[in-house]
C-alpha cells in the first residue's frame, strides 16, 4: 500500500491511473482501510461475498496486478506492484512522445 | 455468402470411415448387464465404497491384509457403471473417468492417451446427452491438451449432423475462439468465420456476447484486450475500465483483510 501511494503521487501529472478492485472486505473494514492507507484513487468495491470482477480476471491470489496499455491490451500481470514501476514509466514516456 | 461452417468442416476434415465390423465367429464370454444409475446415486455409492475401504484398511489386523485391501480399487469396480452412465446419455459418467484417472490406476505416461480417449467418447456421446455443454467447455479450457488437440475434438462435434443446442453452440464458441487465436492465418480466418456465424445465429443466444468478445481479442492473457467491467465505488459512483482508454492503467485486486 505505501508503494501504491508513492506510485500515484509520482504520476499525478501523467496519463496514468491506478484502479483498485476490492474483494472480501465488509463495508466497515473497507472504509477503515481506505482511511488508514490513504487510498485516494478510484476503487471498485464489490461487497462481502461478491467477486464478479475478480472472477472475470480469474484472480486467485491477492494482491494481483494487471498492467493495461492505453489501447486496452494487457501488458503484464503479477502479484508485485513494484515490479511494474519501470514498465509504467516506459509506457507513459511512449505515450507522451507520440503525443508530441 | 458464408459457407455454413458444418459443410466447411466436413470438407476440411471428412469424418473417419467406420471400419466394417466382422461378425464374431467365436462365442463371446457372457458379461453381466450393467445397471444404469443416476449420477447422484452413483456418486454417493462410490463415496461410500471409498469410505468403507479406508475404514477397512484402518481396522486391518496385519500388514498383509492392509496390502490386499489397498490393492482393491473402488474406482475400478465402479468404472463399468460410470461408463454405462456416459453411454446412456449423461456425459458426467465420462468426465468422472477423467477426474478419477489416478484412482483408476492410470499412470502418468498414459494420462494423455486416457484423456484423448475419454474426450473422444464424450464428443461422440448421444446428441441429447445431459451436461454435454459443460463437457464442451471443459474441452475448450483443458490445460492438459494443446489448442489443436482441443480444436480437433470440438470440430468432431461441429461435424455431427445430430448435434444441436447448447452443446453445439458451446463447441462452436470454443473452437472459434481457439482457432481465432492461432498464429496460422487460415486457422485464424476459420475461427473468425465460426465466431461471426455464432454472433449472427439465432439459436446460440447464450454464446453471442462471448463470441463478440473473442472477436475483439478479449482475454486475460498478456497481449489480449482486457475485458471491460463496470465498477461501483463505496460512494455509489460507477465507472468502466474502458473509460480509461488512452491512459496507462494499473489494475489492483486487493483486500484489506
Amino acid at each position: 500500500m505505501p508503494h501504491l501511494k508513492t506510485l500515484v503521487e509520482r504520476h499525478k501529472n501523467d496519463p496514468f491511473v491506478l484502479i483498485g478492485v476490492n474483494t472480501g472486505d465488509d463495508e466497515d473494514a473497507y472504509r477503515e482501510g481506505l482511511e488508514k492507507h490513504g487510498v485516494s484513487w478510484t476503487c471498485a468495491y464489490q461487497g462481502p461475498g461478491k467477486d464478479a470482477i475478480a472472477k472475470l480476471f480469474e484472480v486467485t491470489g491477492y494482491p494481483t496486478y494487471y498492467l493495461i496499455a492505453p489501447n486496452g491490451k494487457i501488458l503484464g500481470k503479477g502479484h508485485s506492484g513494484e515490479a511494474f514501476d519501470k514498465t509504467i514509466q516506459k509506457e507513459i514516456d511512449k505515450l507522451k512522445s507520440s503525443a508530441q | 455468402m458464408l459457407i455454413p461452417i458444418t459443410l466447411l468442416l466436413l470438407g476440411a476434415t471428412p469424418p473417419p470411415a467406420v471400419a466394417p465390423v466382422a461378425a464374431p465367429t467365436v462365442a463371446v464370454a457372457w458379461t453381466a448387464p450393467v445397471r444404469v444409475d443416476s449420477y447422484g446415486d452413483l456418486m454417493s455409492a462410490y463415496s461410500q465404497a471409498k469410505a468403507d475401504r479406508r475404514a477397512a484398511i484402518k481396522a486391518a489386523g496385519s500388514a498383509k491384509e492392509r496390502r490386499e485391501l489397498r490393492a482393491k480399487r473402488p474406482a475400478t469396480d465402479f468404472l463399468p457403471r460410470f461408463e454405462a452412465l456416459g453411454e446412456s446419455g449423461d456425459v458426467r459418467g465420462f468426465t468422472w473417468m477423467l477426474d478419477e484417472a489416478k484412482r483408476l490406476g492410470i499412470g502418468k505416461s498414459d494420462r494423455l492417451a486416457h484423456l484423448l480417449d475419454v474426450y473422444g467418447r464424450i464428443v461422440m456421446a448421444p446428441a441429447d446427452s445431459k451436461h454435454f455443454a459443460e463437457a464442451m467447455q471443459r474441452i475448450g479450457e483443458e490445460k492438459k491438451l494443446d489448442a489443436s488437440q482441443r480444436v480437433s475434438l470440438l470440430k468432431r462435434v461441429l461435424g455431427r449432423e445430430d448435434a444441436a443446442g447448447e452443446g453445439r453452440c458451446t463447441a462452436q464458441l470454443f473452437a472459434g475462439s481457439l482457432l481465432f487465436k492461432s498464429d496460422v492465418a487460415s486457422d485464424q480466418a476459420m475461427g473468425e468465420q465460426i465466431l461471426k456465424e455464432l454472433v449472427a445465429s439465432e439459436s446460440c443466444s447464450n454464446q453471442v456476447k462471448a463470441a463478440e468478445q473473442a472477436l475483439l481479442g478479449v482475454s486475460i492473457e498478456v497481449g489480449g484486450t482486457a475485458p471491460d467491467f463496470e465498477g461501483t465505488t463505496i460512494d455509489g459512483k460507477t465507472f468502466n475500465l474502458s473509460d480509461y482508454r488512452g491512459k496507462v492503467v494499473l489494475l489492483d485486486f486487493f483486500g484489506f483483510w
